[in-house]
């Protein structure tokens, strides 16, 4: 007993003495981590808002500090004006993308695993593999006034002027579209897990037919799918800006290239930070309302 | 034995070579002159003025860094305030003022850069600060093949109904200097006063609009009126002599009756630059007649030294040489317009282009 007792307490001991050095040992391994976010992220984020509040005067920044740029932002109908354009912009183009990636990912979630299986999944997602710019410069190519499309349609005579299909918002919707929708296939068959075939052969043996299924059965199980596809491409849709700016003409006012614009036409780096705390704020404002549709729903 | 001595001496021959190089190397005073990239600039500019000065100014050695505009110049000038990496920098006369306002450029010792005395008069505004390295000016720019008959002579052809959606504007990020540039020449052309009102600018633009192809060219206005996808454009002399090479004579470019502009290409030490007698040494070659003549041969700038003498070839294509439109050229207060500049580009972003939605 006495040796048990004498054995319980250096066992106290060592599990006093373990847990400060575990600590310390997990301290030591998040240090690395700490430091990256310090510097890549919390140290930009603080020059950002600390910017934001700089004056600036026909684009020469002076050291001092005001609300100027946020009142600016609040009274001016125009920015108000590129918060609506980007946020419908973002909403269309979401959609757009869902109506057109859903299909593709119910299809291939629903494929037995074979080698054809992999080749579409592929396919699906490889235009990842290129660069945003150059399939950007492809859509140019393919949809400009002298282009593949408007070039086939008036020499069959079908129309007798060319289709303005770049230089416009229908461009920039068509590119984003492109460039998300293998986002979407993805975010979709990683929330398609509760998806379950017996489910939908149960509800087909109690006569419901397949609009039935579709609307109670598949729907309301993939919602979780849809909610972080939706996310994501509405989060890298607004904040997009390659596309819109190569194939928007100039005439596609968003948020991202406002704060571009801001920065490298007018020199206004002031209100080009003021303008990148917002885009922050609306992705914050995303995410809190993407938490609570996936607690109510997910 | 023999070889290991033969390797002994080889190495001793090799560590005096490094050795005697890198001494050489540092005697030489490195600085970097930032500038333009794109368009031909910096390839002509290492070929016409970094390559001779290299091969007469042995203790200098620079080296030119290019940048895609004169806003990243700026931008890179803040950024590294604390420690500049470049000595000089080119760019353009409107966005030197905001760099001399914060603080971010030297004023030149005048008795090291003697060239300065024979500069011409126009950009002169920045004193040392910033002195004019190139004049350019303001042009139509039309596809050949469409102007067969022709080169058009007025900014009017801009808005003739013919060319309805095949007009490109370059008002990039909602507007920039060849919008300013427009909107100026545009209320000269309908006789009103700048300083007093730009609106007939304004709604004379407005009613161009909704023929405007493209705000943004991709790639530049030059290339989309060369390879035929627009016909007529507006842009700056230089660039179009240097595509007009390029497209073997499908571009061509004018400058108009009523008369253009001039822009101004400065060059400014940095603040803080760990080398600034090699810099204003650099910056004086820079000026010199012969540098500006072989420059200006290269890439159709006008020089802005008065003893430069161009090739009666090239002198031909740079309009602001011209005496016609020299005395034509609307003079330009780039100081008042950087001033003014939101007032001017504002229009822009708020009405012009949403009116061609």
């Amino acid at each position: 007993m006495k040796i048990l007792t004498a054995n319980s307490s250096s066992l106290g001991q060592l599990k006093n003495t373990t847990k400060p050095r575990l600590w310390l040992w997990a301290l030591v391994l998040l240090v690395p981590l700490l430091v990256i976010n310090l510097v890549s992220f919390v140290g930009p984020i603080t020059h950002l808002v600390q910017l934001s509040f700089l004056q600036s005067r026909a684009g020469v920044i002076s050291g001092t500090y005001s609300l100027e740029n946020y009142a600016n932002f609040f009274s001016d109908g125009y920015y108000w004006g590129l918060i609506g354009n980007s946020l419908m912009m973002s909403f269309t183009v979401t959609l757009i993308t869902l109506g057109c990636s859903y299909p593709i990912a119910l299809f291939l979630y629903r494929m037995s695993a074979s080698s054809w299986r992999n080749v579409l999944f592929v396919l699906t997602i490889s235009p990842l593999l290129v660069s945003s710019v150059v399939r950007t410069y492809g859509w140019m190519v393919l949809l400009g006034d002298q282009g593949v499309l408007n070039s086939a349609l008036l020499g069959a005579g079908l129309l007798d002027h060319p289709l303005r299909l770049v230089n416009n918002r229908i461009g920039v919707a068509i590119g984003l579209v492109e460039t998300l929708v293998p986002y979407m296939v993805l975010s979709l068959m990683a929330g398609f897990g509760r998806l379950d075939l017996s489910l939908e052969e149960a509800a087909a043996s109690l006569g419901a037919n397949r609009i039935k299924r579709f609307f109670r059965i598949i729907l309301p199980l993939t919602v979780p799918g849809i909610a972080l596809g939706c996310l994501l491409c509405f989060v890298l849709a607004i904040s997009s800006f390659i596309t819109p700016k190569l194939l928007g003409g100039g005439r596609v006012f968003l948020l991202a290239t406002e704060i571009y614009d801001q920065a490298v036409i007018q020199l206004e780096w002031s209100m080009a930070a003021t303008l990148s705390i917002i885009v922050l704020l609306i992705f914050a404002l995303t995410l809190f309302l993407y938490s609570q549709f996936a607690r109510r729903f997910g | 034995m023999r070889s290991s001595n033969n390797n002994t001496k080889f190495s001793l021959v090799v560590l005096m070579v490094v050795l005697c190089g890198s001494s050489g190397l540092a005697s030489a005073a490195e600085i970097t002159v930032m500038g333009y990239r794109s368009g031909g600039f910096q390839e002509n500019y290492q070929k016409a003025v970094i390559d001779p000065f290299n091969a007469s100014h042995p203790e200098v050695h620079v080296t030119f860094y290019g940048v895609q505009n004169a806003a990243v110049s700026l931008g890179l000038l803040r950024a590294q305030r604390a420690n500049p990496q470049a000595d000089a920098v080119i760019y353009d006369l409107s966005v030197a003022k905001i760099a001399k306002d914060e603080g971010l450029i030297d004023e030149i010792d005048m008795a090291k850069v003697p060239n300065a005395e024979r500069l011409g008069s126009i950009g002169r505004e920045l004193g040392g600060y910033a002195l004019p390295l190139t004049y350019d000016t303001f042009t139509l720019v039309f596809n050949q093949q469409v102007f067969a008959d022709g080169a058009p002579d007025s900014w009017k052809a801009l808005w003739d109904p013919q060319h309805r959606g095949r007009v490109v504007v370059p008002a990039q990020g909602g507007g920039d200097i060849q919008a300013i540039a427009l909107t100026l020449l545009t209320n000269h052309m309908l006789g009103a006063d700048s300083d007093e009102t730009i609106e007939p600018a304004i709604e004379a633009l407005i009613e161009l609009a909704p023929a405007v192809q493209t705000w943004e060219p991709k790639p530049e206005q030059y290339t989309l009126v060369a390879n035929g996808s627009a016909d007529i454009s507006v842009g700056w002399n230089a660039r179009s002599q240097y595509f007009i090479d390029q497209s073997e004579g499908l571009l061509g470019t004018v400058a108009p009756q009523e008369g253009t502009l001039t822009q101004v290409n400065v060059i400014s030490p940095i603040a803080g630059s760990a080398n600034p007698d090699a810099t204003q040494t650099f910056i004086d070659y820079a000026l010199s007649a012969e540098a500006q003549q072989r420059f200006s041969e290269l890439m159709y700038y006008a020089p802005t030294n008065i003893d430069a003498v161009l090739d009666p070839s090239v002198e031909e294509r740079v309009p602001f040489l011209d005496d016609t439109q020299h005395d034509k050229l609307l003079p330009v207060d780039w100081m008042k317009i950087a001033a003014a500049r939101d007032e001017l580009l504002n229009p822009w972003r708020r009405q012009i282009i949403p009116a061609s939605r």
